[in-house]
C-alpha cells in the first residue's frame, strides 16, 4: 500500500493526466486509477470529490452535467487550457523526483 | 420490501444535513452512489445487498461532510473572504441571488419582462395617482360626512333637472327652523369670466372669486389665519382673501382694513383664509361678503320660484338622520312658494347631496348617479388593471415558452434532491425580483413623467402624494401580488417536471403549453385592440361634435373683451364704425356674450302671467347686427333694426326653444305677444343655435338690445391679412379706450376648449393604449424571437428545399396574424358595448362608425406584423448552412 502522503501528493497530477485523455466522471476515475496502479492504489470518495472541486475552483478543470444513454446523471469534468500548463509543470516537477530517485538508486556504474 | 429508491432518499436526507455539502455535491455523490450499486448489481447482487455494499464502500456521511468542509472555505462560503458582491448577494436568501443570476445571464429575456413590468407599474401608479386625485375632491374637510349641499330638484313639463342654485332664504330658514342644522352658508359665484382686481399700482384679472354668507368658514374647513372671526364677511362690501393673495397684491404689508377694488366695486380686506388646496371645487382666493351681492339685487329677494341663484351648504349636528331630515325639507318649496309653483305648473324639492360626493357624481331626485368624471375614473382604472394584466401574461407567457430550457435544470435539482415546494419558491422568488425590480424602475418612471402627466390629467399633486402610505402599499402590494400572481403558474407548471422525463430529453421543447400561449397572445392583442378602436371613438365623437352644425358660423369670428359690462353703452356704435373702416372686418356686434361665453339667465314672463310662466332664462344682450354677424337666421318676424328706436331696450328676440319655454307652438305665433309688465314686444323668433357645446342641450334664450350690459365686439373677418385686421383693431382699441388692456379672441377657439375635457380624455386613452400595444408587443416579440429559434432548423431545412425568403416570412407571420384576427373576434363585440355605453353620454352622438373597427383590426395586425417581421425576416435570411449546423 502506498502512504497516506504520497497518495495525497500524486491526487492532482494523476487526476489531470487522466482528464487531459478526455473527459471523466468521479466513478469511472476512481476506477482508471485502480486499474493503472494495478489495485494499489484505491482512492475514496470522499477524497477525490473535494479534490476535483478544488480543482475546479483553481480553474484546471471544469463540469458539466450529462445524461449517459441508460439514463443515468453524471457529472463529467473536463481538463482546461490552464489545467494542461498546471499539468506540464507538474510533470517536470515529478519527473525531477523520479529522475533524481532512478539515479540514485541505479546500480553504481562500474569504474575501471 | 426493500425500496431501494427510498433508502437512497434518506441517504441524501442525511447528507443534506450537513451543512458545507450543496446540492450539486450531493448530486454528484449519488450520481457515484448510484454507479456503486449498478455495478454490484451487475455481479448478480440483488437491490439491498447492492446498496449495502456500495454504502460500505462509500465514506459516511459524516465523513463526508468532514472532508468536504476542509475545501470549503476555499469555495467561497465566508462572506468576507470576497468582494463586496458577493457581500451583498449574501443577504438575500439563496433562491433570491440565484435570481438575480438568471436575470443578469438572460439579458434579453429578462429586459422584456423587466420593461413590460415597469411600464405596467408605472402606467397603474399614474392612474392610482390620478384616482388619489379625483376622490380626494372636496373631502378633506374634517366633519365631510356631515355637510351637505341642498339642491334643488326641478320637474316641469320641459324636463326634470336638479340645480346647485336654491331659493336666497334657505340658509337662513334652515338654521332658524332646524335644530338638525348646525350652519348653513350661501355661496354664489361673481360672474363667468376672471374680474379685474385692482389694488393701488397693483391689477390683475382674478378666477377664484366667490362670494359666501359668514358660516362659510364654520362649514367648511377654511382657516381664518387673521382678522376677526365675528366679523368675516358680516358687513357688506367686505372681502377676505387667502395667503397668496394677500401677497399678490399686498406683499409685506398688513391687508387688514386696506380697500380693493374688485369688478369696480371698493371693498374693505377683514381676513386673510388659508388658501385653497389644488382639489377642491370651492376656489376661495377672494372671498366676497354675501350681502353686498343677495341684497343689491332685487330679484335674489323672498322665495322666488324660476330663480336658480344661491348655492346651499350646511352641516348638519352629529347623528342626525340625513334621511329623516331631507325628508321634512324635501317640500319647503311648497311650503313658501306653493302658489306660485302651481301657476307654473312646478314641482320644486329639495334634495340633500353629499359634499364628497359632489364632484364625483351628479345628483337626480332619487340618488347619485355617476358622472363624466367617475366614468373617466372607472375607464382608466380599469385600463390600468387590463395593462397590468398584460405585462403579466407576458411574464406567464414567456415563462412557459421558455421551459424547455429549464426543464433539465429542474431534473437536475429534483434528481438532487430538491423538492417541489422547493422549487416553487425558487421560481416565486425570480418572479418576485423580477417585480421588485420592476416597481424601482417604475418610481423613476413616474417621477419623469409626472408632470407632463399633471398637465395631461388636469389633476394637482403635492410632491408628498407619491410618499403617501395609500399610494406606496397600494404599489408595494400590487407589485407582489403580480410578481406571485405571473411567477405562480410558471412555478407549478415547471415544478411538475418529472425529473426522469425531462432528463432522457423526452419532453419536446415548448410543446407543452402551446395552446396556454396561444389564447394568452390572444387575449393580449384582444385587450389592445378594444382599447384602439375605443381610442378610435373618442377622437371620432369629439371630431364629430366640432364637425356638428352649431347653428351659428363660428369660423373667422374675432371677439374684442372688454374689461366688464357697459364700458361702451354710449359709444358702441362709434366703435364698430371705426372698427369697420378696416376691408378685412365685414361686420361686427356688441353683445354681452359669445357662444361658448357664460351667460346669464334673467327673469322672464308672458305679459300678465307672472305666477304661471314666470322663468329665468339664458338672456343675451346683442345689437341689431349680432344675428347677422353669426349668420343666426331669423325664422319669423323680424330681426332688431337700427332705424327703430324703440328696439334698443324696447323689444326682444327669442330662439325657438324660448317660444316653446312660453307655450307658444310655433314661432309665428311668438311673434307679436308681449313680455314683463312693461310690456316689452317679441319682435321676432331666431332659429335654435347651440350656445354651449354639443354635451348641452340648447336653452331657452331670449335677446335684447340693452346697452348697458354689452361687454363683447364681435366681428366677422376675412380670411386676408389677419395680422394686419388684429393690428387695426388693437389701434382703435387703444385710441378710444387708453389705459385699457386689449384682449381678443376667436370664437372657434374659444368654443372648442369646451371639448378640452374630452379632448385631454382622448390623449390621456391614446397614452394608456400606447403602453398597452406596446407591452402586448413586447409579449409578441420574445415569443416571436423564441418560436424563430426553436424552427431555426425547419426554416434551415425547407431553404434548403429551395424555399425563398419571402416564403419563410409569410410561413412565419401567417401564425400569428391568424391570432391577432381571432382576437378581433373578441374585441369587436367588447368595443362595440363599451363603446355604446360611452356615447349615451352625449347629447348628440356619432352614429357607430363600423370602419373605425376595421382600422383598429388593421393597425393591431399592422404592429403585429411589423413586431414579428423583424424576427421572422432574421430568422428567413440565416444562411441555411449555419442554422443546419446548429444543435
Amino acid at each position: 500500500m502506498i502512504s497516506k502522503a504520497l497518495v495525497a501528493a500524486s491526487t492532482k497530477p494523476i487526476l489531470l493526466s487522466i482528464l487531459v485523455r478526455g473527459e471523466n466522471y468521479g466513478y469511472q476515475i476512481i476506477q482508471r486509477v485502480k486499474e493503472i496502479s494495478g489495485g494499489t492504489l484505491e482512492w475514496a470518495d470522499n477524497m477525490l470529490y473535494p479534490v476535483l472541486h478544488r480543482l475546479e475552483d483553481d480553474g484546471f478543470v471544469v463540469s458539466h452535467w450529462r445524461i449517459s444513454e441508460g439514463g443515468r446523471l453524471r457529472k463529467y469534468y473536463q481538463i482546461t487550457e490552464l489545467g494542461r500548463k498546471e499539468l506540464e509543470a507538474e510533470r517536470s516537477q515529478w519527473m525531477d523526483v523520479h529522475n533524481s530517485l532512478c539515479r540514485l538508486w541505479e546500480p553504481a556504474p562500474a569504474r575501471d | 420490501m426493500f425500496d431501494l429508491e427510498k433508502e437512497i432518499r434518506k441517504w441524501r436526507r442525511d447528507l443534506q444535513k450537513s451543512s458545507s455539502l450543496r446540492d450539486g455535491d450531493i448530486a454528484e455523490l449519488e450520481s457515484h452512489l448510484r454507479e456503486e450499486i449498478a455495478r454490484q448489481a451487475a455481479s448478480g447482487s440483488d437491490d439491498e445487498t447492492a446498496f449495502r455494499a456500495a454504502l460500505s464502500r462509500s465514506a459516511s456521511a459524516d465523513a463526508l461532510g468532514a472532508e468536504f468542509k476542509k475545501s470549503a472555505p476555499r469555495r467561497g462560503r465566508s462572506l468576507a473572504s470576497r468582494g463586496p458582491r458577493s457581500l451583498l448577494a449574501g443577504l438575500f436568501p439563496g433562491y433570491l441571488r440565484l435570481a438575480m443570476r438568471r436575470m443578469i445571464k438572460h439579458k434579453g429575456y429578462s429586459l422584456i419582462n423587466v420593461l413590460a413590468l415597469t411600464v405596467g407599474i408605472a402606467a397603474c401608479g399614474l392612474v392610482l395617482l390620478y384616482v388619489i386625485f379625483e376622490t380626494s375632491i372636496d373631502t378633506y374637510h374634517k366633519d365631510v360626512d356631515r355637510i351637505y349641499r341642498v339642491g334643488l330638484y326641478r320637474k316641469s313639463a320641459q324636463g326634470e333637472d336638479v340645480v346647485a342654485g336654491n331659493y336666497t332664504p334657505l340658509a337662513p330658514t334652515l338654521k332658524e327652523q332646524f335644530p338638525q342644522v348646525e350652519y348653513a352658508a350661501q355661496v354664489l359665484d361673481v360672474g363667468f369670466e376672471p374680474q379685474p382686481v385692482v389694488y393701488r399700482d397693483k391689477a390683475f384679472k382674478e378666477a377664484n372669486i366667490i362670494a359666501a354668507s359668514p358660516d362659510l368658514l364654520r362649514v367648511l374647513d377654511i382657516p381664518l389665519l387673521r382678522g376677526d372671526p365675528g366679523d368675516a364677511l358680516a358687513r357688506k362690501n367686505t372681502v377676505l382673501v387667502s395667503e397668496r393673495m394677500a401677497r399678490k397684491y399686498f406683499g409685506v404689508e398688513d391687508p387688514l382694513g386696506e380697500t380693493i377694488r374688485i369688478d369696480d366695486r371698493d371693498c374693505e380686506v377683514t381676513g386673510v383664509i388659508g388658501d385653497p388646496p389644488a382639489n377642491t371645487q370651492i376656489q376661495h382666493d377672494i372671498v366676497l361678503s354675501a350681502r353686498s351681492e343677495l341684497e343689491s339685487e332685487e330679484h335674489f329677494q323672498g322665495w322666488k320660484p324660476g330663480i336658480a341663484g344661491v348655492m346651499t351648504l350646511v352641516k348638519l349636528k352629529p347623528g342626525v338622520d340625513v334621511a329623516e331630515f331631507e325628508r321634512l325639507i324635501r317640500d319647503l318649496p311648497a311650503k313658501y312658494a306653493g302658489e306660485d309653483l302651481k301657476k307654473m305648473g312646478t314641482v320644486h324639492l329639495m334634495v340633500l347631496q353629499p359634499l364628497k360626493k359632489l364632484y364625483l357624481y351628479e345628483s337626480t331626485l332619487e340618488s347619485l348617479r355617476p358622472s363624466m368624471k367617475l366614468v373617466y375614473l372607472y375607464i382608466f382604472s380599469a385600463i390600468a388593471v387590463l395593462i397590468l394584466v398584460l405585462a403579466c401574461m407576458n411574464f406567464i407567457n414567456l415563462a412557459t415558452a421558455r421551459s424547455a430550457g429549464r426543464a433539465t435544470e429542474v431534473g437536475v435539482r429534483k434528481a438532487a434532491g430538491a423538492e417541489r415546494s422547493q422549487l416553487i419558491v425558487q421560481f416565486l422568488g425570480e418572479s418576485l425580483v423580477v417585480a421588485f425590480v420592476s416597481l424601482a424602475l417604475a418610481v423613476f418612471l413616474i417621477l419623469i413623467v409626472l408632470p407632463a402627466f399633471e398637465g395631461l390629467a388636469r389633476i394637482s399633486l403635492d410632491g408628498k402624494a407619491l410618499l403617501r402610505p395609500v399610494f406606496a402599499a397600494t404599489l408595494f402590494g400590487l407589485t407582489l401580488f403580480i410578481g406571485t400572481a405571473s411567477g405562480l403558474y410558471p412555478a407549478l407548471f415547471l415544478s411538475a417536471f418529472r425529473p426522469a422525463v425531462v432528463l432522457k430529453g423526452r419532453l419536446r421543447a415548448g410543446l407543452k403549453g402551446v395552446r396556454l400561449r396561444r389564447a394568452l397572445v390572444v387575449a393580449q392583442f384582444a385587450i389592445s385592440i378594444t382599447l384602439i378602436i375605443g381610442t378610435l371613438l373618442i377622437a371620432g365623437q369629439v371630431g364629430f361634435m366640432r364637425g356638428q352644425p352649431l347653428g351659428f358660423a363660428k369660423e373667422q369670428r374675432l371677439v374684442i373683451n372688454f374689461r366688464t359690462w357697459g364700458m361702451m353703452a354710449e359709444n358702441y356704435e362709434t366703435v364698430k364704425s371705426e372698427l369697420l373702416r378696416h376691408p378685412g372686418i365685414l361686420a361686427a356686434t356688441a353683445c354681452s356674450g359669445v357662444p361658448g361665453k357664460g351667460i346669464n339667465r334673467t327673469y322672464y314672463y308672458p305679459t300678465g302671467l307672472q305666477a304661471e310662466k314666470g322663468q329665468a332664462l339664458r338672456s343675451l344682450r346683442a345689437d341689431h347686427d349680432f344675428f347677422r354677424v353669426f349668420d343666426i337666421p331669423v325664422v319669423a318676424g323680424r330681426p332688431f333694426q337700427k332705424e327703430i328706436q324703440t328696439d334698443t331696450y324696447g323689444a326682444l328676440v327669442l330662439n325657438e326653444q324660448g317660444a316653446r319655454a312660453f307655450g307658444w307652438a310655433t314661432a309665428d305665433e311668438a311673434v307679436g305677444k308681449t313680455m314683463t309688465d312693461r310690456p316689452i314686444p317679441v319682435v321676432g323668433i331666431v332659429r335654435d343655435f347651440h350656445w354651449w357645446g354639443l354635451q348641452r342641450p340648447i336653452e331657452p334664450m331670449v335677446v335684447r338690445v340693452a346697452p348697458d350690459l354689452f361687454r363683447y365686439i364681435a366681428m366677422k373677418v376675412s380670411t386676408k391679412d389677419l395680422p394686419g385686421t388684429i393690428a387695426h383693431v388693437k389701434t382703435v382699441y387703444d385710441r378710444l379706450f387708453p389705459g385699457e388692456i386689449f384682449e381678443h379672441f376667436f370664437v372657434d377657439e374659444a368654443f372648442d376648449r369646451q371639448y378640452a375635457t374630452e379632448v385631454r380624455m382622448g390623449r390621456l386613452f391614446r397614452v394608456f393604449t400606447g403602453v398597452a400595444l406596446f407591452i402586448a408587443c413586447l409579449g409578441l416579440f420574445g415569443l416571436a424571437s423564441f418560436i424563430a429559434e426553436q424552427r431555426t432548423k425547419e426554416i434551415g431545412i425547407r431553404k434548403a428545399m429551395g424555399a425563398s425568403v419571402p416564403d419563410i416570412v409569410l410561413l412565419l407571420s401567417k401564425e400569428f396574424t391568424r391570432w391577432v384576427l381571432l382576437a378581433n373576434l373578441i374585441a369587436w363585440p367588447a368595443a362595440f358595448l363599451i363603446g355604446r355605453r360611452w356615447l349615451e353620454n352625449f347629447a348628440v352622438r356619432m352614429p357607430m362608425p363600423w370602419g373605425l373597427f376595421f382600422l383598429g383590426a388593421g393597425l393591431a395586425l399592422a404592429v403585429a406584423q411589423l413586431t414579428v417581421g423583424y424576427q421572422s425576416i432574421r430568422a428567413a435570411s440565416a444562411n441555411p448552412v449555419d442554422s443546419l449546423r446548429y444543435e
